[in-house]
């Protein structure tokens, strides 16, 4: 009787426990070669420019492409980089917009 | 007028603009806003103005621009709200205070501007500009990944009010072209109400501005 117990208390704490998710940190190398960042609040093609002028200030950062109507900036990076989601996102704070989300892809 | 747009932090947005004043009278407004930071920016102007009747003028203003609201609710849509500061030093010596704040509103082809600007002159009247713009992208009608440039209408409502009771109301409408790197306008500026004495009949404007 005592291991039932003591196996149901296990069963129901592992269920209660916080799920381990395997995540890429913020401030590690993104894994790949392609971005795709969503960005909001790029009006118009000069103010894009803006964040062309801090993505190629990122070492790492091969090209870069600016779909405004969506806001998608596909990213190309090198094929050996040390390129950062958090170098991504201080170049778009930077440009003066805001991120509204980040896919490696 | 003005904007609450910024160059990004460590960028450098220049703009000059060439007017003829009545046909008979020049103006060259030179223009260099560099990003301090994203939400902080130093700008400077500089204005010659070959005069008719009277010796020609310089002027200088230093300004700095701080933006206070950032609204990005949309990949183009966005409300912004920037407060700007600075000192003019003009070649007569009637040096002024000059203090603004600036709206600039996107919703998809339409952009709105707005400006308050308060001068206080050393020795002359006061102004208080008003000044009001809408822009209409006419072409393309939707951005895509292809988008090299765009194509803008563009109709300014520009108030002059001094505090000796003078005032000036202009319209300016125009066309502004806009790529990637640089863009190119051209506005006709005209009265259509005021008792100010030295207001121009009208004043023609062609400009470029580039983003380094």
């Amino acid at each position: 009787m005592k291991h039932l117990i003591t196996v149901i208390l296990a069963l129901i704490l592992t269920a209660c426990s916080t799920p381990t998710h395997v995540q890429t940190s913020e401030s590690q190398p993104i894994s790949g070669n392609t971005v795709v960042l969503t960005v909001y609040g790029m009006s118009c093609p000069l103010c894009s420019n803006n964040l062309d002028g801090q993505l190629d200030k990122i070492e790492g950062v091969d090209s870069m492409n600016i779909d405004l109507d969506t806001g998608a900036v596909t990213v190309q990076l090198a094929e050996e980089h040390t390129v950062t989601q958090q170098q991504l996102a201080g170049a778009v704070k930077a440009a003066g917009f805001t991120l509204a989300d980040i896919e490696a892809k | 007028m003005g904007a609450a747009t910024h160059p990004g932090q460590g960028q450098v947005y220049a703009r000059a603009m060439v007017s003829s004043i009545d046909s008979d009278e020049y103006r060259i407004h030179g223009r260099i806003v560099y990003g301090i930071v994203s939400k902080l920016a130093l700008q400077m102007d500089g204005f010659h103005e070959w005069l008719a009747d009277e010796p020609d003028f310089s002027t200088g203003i230093v300004r700095l621009k701080y933006r206070i609201i950032q609204k990005d609710f949309g990949p183009i849509n966005t409300w912004r709200v920037s407060l700007a500061g600075g000192v003019e030093f003009p070649s007569d010596d009637d040096y002024a205070i000059h203090a603004a704040a600036l709206t600039t509103l996107i919703l998809n082809r339409h952009g709105l501007n707005g400006q308050i600007d308060w001068k206080e002159n050393a020795t002359l009247s006061d102004e208080l500009m008003l000044n009001a713009a809408h822009l209409y992208r006419i072409h393309p009608a939707r951005y895509s990944i292809h988008t090299k440039g765009a194509w803008y209408t563009e109709l300014e409502w520009l108030n002059t009010i001094y505090d000796n009771g003078d005032y000036e109301m202009d319209l300016a409408p125009g066309l502004l072209y806009e790529a990637r790197r640089w863009a190119a306008e051209i506005s006709l500026r005209l009265p259509i109400a005021g008792n100010y004495y030295d207001q121009p009949n009208h004043t023609l404007a062609v400009g470029i501005r580039y983003l380094f």
